[in-house]
């Protein structure tokens, strides 16, 4: 008899999802689908308001990355009041988007990941926590809360408090670095640099031992999408969209990220308030891509740091095509953590990171505004559309996690066809379901941010499978 | 005089403990608070984390503030003596104050978020030391939807819970010269 098996909660995530496994009558799996259950409702409740309180409504989409929504949303109220913010508040912007990629990736690897890669995947479940790992792995353990500390306080040190700061605003920034704190963060730097190393060096021998996760964690081809540098390098705050293939073949070079609508199409799924970007000329489900860490290696020429840069060939030499396993998004964080803190450095050795200029000042020149950046988990676009006295009209967030959707759905499937056979399900068999799911690291608070009436197609099908009867709503 | 050298007395359970010179150093003490400022009763924490930052310097007491317990915290644990982990209750009555000393213990299954035995529990075990005192204060909580304000009696209650962070650094935490 076929049967459903639901994974619900899935744990060591940001925010509430739910999986189910649909098993055939000889108990192989016929389908998976990932359930975003949570429902926000920013979209639609920012409607009216003015649009310099934006960065401030939107960093409370997350208690993990507000930063990336500050920071998005400043830029897309900067394309608003049509300025080029100073140099100083730029660069300024560029750090703290720095420091909390840090700061999330030790929490993505130390907190939610690095029990299955210490542990086992076949670790009894009460076992695979951080707390376990602290008594297990000690060095590793402390590694992890120091690297999270780290990102932590140079965000508490620019923009004054850990999670949602408001320093970040329309024109810039609304405070200037004094000497004394870009030293506290230069004095942080180098330790924490040798704790990612350390990592670096641990991850790269025990990976070794997930050949067969490697094999089945999402590994199939897909577009990779990430902003780029003019140089073709990695970039995480301004620039322009670079679509690759799974042979990496690039497919779009120099793509305008505020023309985003013209290459990214929005389609929706029954089953989870969760979106599905995929990229417009190749059509859903053909033009699903991935994002974040793994896509942002794959598509880059380089890093543009030095250690950063020697781990980003090791990384590459691994494959002549880019990486397909989504399993590397693990080591593709550990890069991007040493990157974060060598560019931080660079940009603080900087002296004009002092200028006590960090603002631009005007009011609405635009009717509309988008803003990109490179969060965490990927590229992250807020778009507003104001009236001529600032009031929010329509506003659209295109999240990071949500453009991974299909990607997710899919990568579920796979592993769990491998793992999960109907009559002798053990708890390693689901646990490395979720863990394939965490290697994308999703934050679903953030991608279900949207409410109203959600597009929504109901099918009756027979049991041949032909269409009875189909209604659609929104 | 301290500010905080009050008549409330400490409850007979933390008064019997060892304190002053036996273990104390004149590193701060660390409170811990958390909560959610838009969850009504539940910033009920954070109002006393403002409250007593006003009275006490930073050199006595250093005050984190956070909307819950995390794993880095620990090394912030590491670093004191004496750690008061503050938080709202929803068990007890609104305004009914809770002071209880806290060991480390536990095998706590959440990855990101963490309760007060657990942190002590990794300050151990990653840092190294565990403060030699550790309590826990909660203020009996009863609304926690959406809204800023908290209930009355919640609110009243923040006084005397400042009071009470103060006989315990008064009482478990030496003096600077």
């Amino acid at each position: 008899m076929p049967r459903t098996l639901v994974i619900d909660p899935v744990t060591r995530l940001e925010g509430h999802g739910k999986i189910t496994l649909q098993l055939d009558e000889a108990g192989v799996v016929q389908d998976a689908t990932f359930h975003v259950t949570q429902l926000r409702g920013f979209e639609k409740f920012c409607e009216g308001r003015p649009f310099y309180e934006m960065p401030n409504i939107t960093a409370r989409i997350c208690g993990i990355c507000p930063v990336s929504h500050l920071i998005a949303s400043s830029k897309a109220c900067d394309a608003i009041l049509a300025v080029r913010i100073p140099r100083a508040a730029a660069n300024l912007r560029r750090i703290l988007n720095l420091a909390q990629l840090i700061q999330s990736h030790a929490l993505s690897f130390f907190y939610l990941s690095s029990p299955d890669l210490l542990l086992g995947m076949d670790a009894p479940a009460e076992e695979r926590s951080i707390l376990h790992v602290a008594h297990t792995h000690p060095s590793i353990g402390a590694d992890g809360i120091g690297l999270r500390q780290f990102g932590q306080r140079v965000i508490e040190l620019l923009a004054g408090r850990r999670i949602h700061p408001g320093w970040t605003v329309p024109g810039g920034v609304n405070e200037p670095l004094s000497a004394e704190k870009r030293d506290e963060i230069l004095a942080m730097i180098p330790p924490a640099v040798a704790a990612i190393q350390r990592t670096l060096e641990w991850y790269r021998k025990s990976v070794e031992k997930f050949t067969a996760e490697i094999e089945v964690f999402a590994n199939f081809p897909t577009l990779f999408m990430g902003l780029i540098d003019d140089r073709g390098l990695a970039e995480y705050y301004d620039g322009a969209l670079r679509v690759i293939d799974s042979e990496g073949n690039i497919i779009a070079g120099e793509l305008d990220p505020a023309h985003y609508a013209d290459f990214i199409g929005e389609a929706v799924e029954p089953f989870t308030y969760m979106k599905f970007p995929y990229y417009k000329p190749l059509g859903y489900p053909g033009g699903t891509y991935r994002v974040g860490p793994l896509a942002r290696l794959n598509l880059a020429g380089r890093c543009d740091t030095p250690l950063a840069d020697k781990e980003w060939r090791e990384f590459r030499a691994m494959s002549p095509r880019p990486l397909l396993s989504s399993f590397h998004y693990h080591y593709a964080r550990l890069i991007e953590m040493l990157h974060g803190a060598e560019k931080i450095e660079g940009l603080l050795a900087d002296a004009s990171i002092l200028d006590k200029h960090v603002r631009a000042t005007a009011s609405v020149n635009n009717l509309e505004g988008v803003g990109v950046a490179e969060a965490p988990r990927g590229t992250l676009i807020h778009h507003y559309k104001v009236d001529e006295n600032g009031l929010i009209r329509w506003a659209n967030l295109v999240i990071a996690t949500g453009h991974n959707n299909a990607a997710m759905n899919r990568g579920i499937l796979q592993t769990a066809r491998h793992y999960v056979h109907g009559d002798q399900i053990a708890e390693g068999m689901l646990n490395r379901v979720e863990a394939v799911v965490r290697t994308f690291d999703p934050c679903l608070s953030c991608s279900t941010h949207a409410m109203g009436r959600m597009p929504l197609k109901i099918e009756l099908r027979a049991p041949d499978g032909s269409l009875v009867r189909e209604v659609r709503r929104g | 005089m301290d500010a905080f050298t009050t008549k409330t007395p400490l409850p007979p359970a933390l008064a019997a403990l060892p304190r002053g010179a036996s273990g104390a150093t004149d590193r701060p003490a660390l409170l811990l608070a958390c909560g959610n400022s838009l969850r009504e009763d539940d910033g009920v924490g954070l109002q006393i984390a403002e409250a007593v930052e006003q009275l006490i310097p930073a050199a006595r007491l250093r005050i984190v503030v956070a909307q819950q317990f995390t794993p880095e915290m620990a090394a912030d644990v590491a670093a004191t003596d004496l750690a008061i982990f503050v938080d709202a209750n929803a068990s007890d009555d609104p305004g009914a104050i809770r002071v209880q000393a806290v060991a480390a213990g536990g095998e706590s299954p959440e990855t990101h978020r963490l309760d007060p035995q657990a942190l002590l529990v990794m300050a151990g075990a990653l840092c190294g030391h565990t403060p030699a005192h550790a309590f826990v204060l909660t203020v009996g909580a009863a609304h926690f939807g959406y809204g800023t304000e908290i209930a009355g009696p919640v609110r009243q209650a923040v006084p005397r819970a400042c009071r009470l962070v103060g006989n315990l650094l008064s009482a478990f935490r030496r003096p600077q010269a």
